[in-house]
């Protein structure tokens, strides 16, 4: 999995990835997003454009990256998933909380 | 011609041969095929494109092909943690069937079974996602069916169904 890390602003942060999210990459993502939301950003948004394939671990992961933003009321928005991958989001009935655009 | 008959053709078994010889309409059989691999995460991404090139040959969708593989990650994920505790040198078996209305999945393990009751966790809280495996099964297949092995382990059953009756090979389906 690739990822990059960008800080749009003081209060939000965009997460990029690459690649397919499963178990096996899941702490990767882990990884990732804890660097992401040591800034305490406001809003993360993570794109997942170049994602194909996501399962439970992965929305896991960013469930458990919501949870922490929300200690300082932050939230989380997934930008640009594709349609295999949204598809999942509703499967899980994770969209709205998740914020899936 | 399909594949198989094209294959069988090419390279007739006496048993195939002395079918060619009768003058009964020969059918393809259906699709089956078994794969057993470790059980470490790495095999995931392996398994995707198989699962749902199968799928495909099922006569599924893309959207409802791209759900089974999505199932099956699933389900061998929850062997890989729960039934072998994230023990990667155990064993997992993989059974896809053609069915004339689907597709069934068996997941075949050696492990710690699970309580079958135990699966069904109450519905999802906002921000727990606890059990969204089993749940995401539940909701793609049509059939789930969880149960320990006597000689030890469990067989996981999924099975997917095409929406329209007309389940027979070669007639239309969606």
């Amino acid at each position: 999995m690739k990822h990059e890390i960008i800080v749009i602003a003081t209060d939000q942060v965009r997460v990029v990835i690459e690649g397919e999210v499963d178990m096996h990459v899941a702490p990767a993502l882990r990884t990732v997003l804890h660097e992401a939301v040591a800034a305490k950003p406001a809003l993360l948004r993570v794109d997942l454009a170049a994602v194909p394939f996501m399962d439970s671990s992965g929305i896991a992961t960013l469930v458990e990256a919501l949870k922490t933003l929300r200690k300082w009321s932050g939230s989380l928005r997934v930008e640009n998933s594709q349609e295999t991958v949204r598809d999942t989001f509703e499967i899980a009935g994770l969209s709205e909380i998740l914020g899936v655009v | 011609m399909t594949q198989a008959e094209e294959d069988n053709r090419r390279h007739p078994s006496p048993r195939s041969a002395a079918a060619t010889e009768s003058t009964a309409p020969t059918r393809s059989p259906p699709e089956e095929m078994q794969i057993q691999f470790p059980s470490s995460p790495e095999y995931l991404a392996l398994l995707r494109p198989l699962v749902e090139w199968f799928a495909r040959k099922c006569r599924f969708d893309e959207k409802e092909a791209s759900r089974i593989v999505l199932c099956v990650v699933e389900a061998v994920t929850n062997v890989i943690r729960h039934a072998y505790g994230g023990d990667a040198g155990q064993r997992i078996t993989l059974q896809l069937r053609e069915l004339g209305a689907g597709i069934e999945v068996q997941i075949l393990d050696d492990g710690k079974s699970v309580t079958p009751g135990t699966l069904d966790k109450p519905p999802c809280q906002e921000l727990a996602p606890g059990g969204l495996g089993v749940r995401m099964m539940r909701s793609c297949m049509d059939h789930f069916e969880y149960a320990p092995r006597p000689e030890g382990g469990s067989r996981l059953v999924l099975r997917k169904l095409h929406k329209t009756p007309t389940n027979a090979p070669g007639e239309a389906g969606s």
